[in-house]
């Protein structure tokens, strides 16, 4: 005779002993203790791409901004900041603070690149680094567009 | 009675299908890997034919802004083979500085061009045989195919031949 799950809650059957729920909870503790450092450096991963991708959107736009408004903009990074300048008559100053996290290092080479109205950009080099992670965003003189290495 | 079906799965069988998944999972991820692959090999693409574009218009920007010679009645173009030298006022590396002598140079060996500006383009170490050397130029282009410069002084016209198509540079035309 088949007895079924649930059918008569008498003795063993009634559901899972301690010892298989702990051997159960021990698996799964011993799985998590494995993976955990490996999914640490994963979502690590994905943030530092993210803020790769945040400062390479930024330059975009300040090409796309200098191009479409036929103005020169000079820019020049401060911490974790771009701060533009936008020549003309009157030079209007901004600061644009990138959503990048504080323990992250951003660096220009030379110290102020022009972005033209002629969608170009003097050659510089931009650095970002985060603990032992580092990209390197090269600005191409001929399109003012980043590059990462 | 207890039977072998009542019991639920074995371990052996719940290990086996955590295998079954895992190597799906890994399956899937590799799928999703390479579309990001193929995103950034696109978006590499998207760049070149920008920079091709940029050089045909920055050439065109320099010889339109380029020095007309008062005594020798000409405007300062040399060109021969890969080497191309202007006197322009249409500066990349100083923009809005005044006349810079630029410099093109193409690397066969390597499939590169280089380029150079001076801002004493009046000195008289850059005269006719002037070439600057590799190593104090910049890569402005990789992988940028054959250039060849000449340019036809009697038609004032500067022919580019790039990526199998010949292109002409006036520097009166409108």
């Amino acid at each position: 005779m088949k007895k079924r799950w649930r059918e008569g809650l008498s003795g063993q059957e009634a559901g899972f002993s301690l010892l298989e729920l702990l051997t159960v909870l021990l698996l799964l503790g011993v799985v998590a203790a494995v993976s955990a450092p490996a999914i640490g450096r994963m979502l690590d991963g994905m943030s530092f791409r993210q803020q790769v991708g945040d400062v390479l959107a930024n330059l975009r736009q300040i090409r796309l901004e200098s191009v479409t408004r036929g103005r020169d903009i000079r820019m020049r990074v401060e911490g974790l900041t771009f701060v533009l300048v936008r020549i003309g008559v009157e030079e209007e100053e901004e600061i644009r603070i990138l959503p990048l996290d504080p323990d992250s290092e951003l660096g220009l080479e030379p110290e102020t690149v022009l972005f033209t109205s002629e969608s170009m950009a003097t050659p510089a080099i931009l650095r970002f680094t985060q603990g032992h992670r580092t990209r390197t965003i090269i600005l191409d003189p001929l399109t003012a567009l980043p590059v990462v290495q | 009675m207890r039977t072998l079906t009542d019991r639920g799965f074995t371990l052996l069988e719940v290990m086996v299908a955590m295998v079954m998944l895992t190597m799906l999972a890994s399956m899937v991820y590799s799928v999703l890997h390479a579309g990001i692959g193929l995103a950034e090999k696109g978006e590499a693409r998207l760049v070149e034919l920008q920079q091709e574009q940029g050089l045909i218009a920055l050439l065109q920007r320099q010889v339109r802004s380029c020095r007309y010679g008062e005594v020798s009645k000409k405007i300062d173009i040399m060109a021969e083979g890969g080497l191309l030298k202007i006197i322009t006022r249409a500066s990349v590396l100083f923009p809005g500085g005044g006349l810079v002598l630029a410099v093109y140079r193409y690397d066969s060996d390597h499939n590169r061009i280089y380029y150079l500006e001076k801002r004493d383009y009046y000195s008289a170490d850059y005269g006719e045989d002037y070439v600057p050397d590799y190593s104090e130029m910049m890569v402005l282009l990789e992988d940028s195919g054959e250039v060849e410069f000449t340019y036809d002084d009697e038609e004032d016209t500067l022919h580019l031949k790039y990526l199998g198509q010949e292109i002409e540079f006036r520097p009166w035309s409108g």
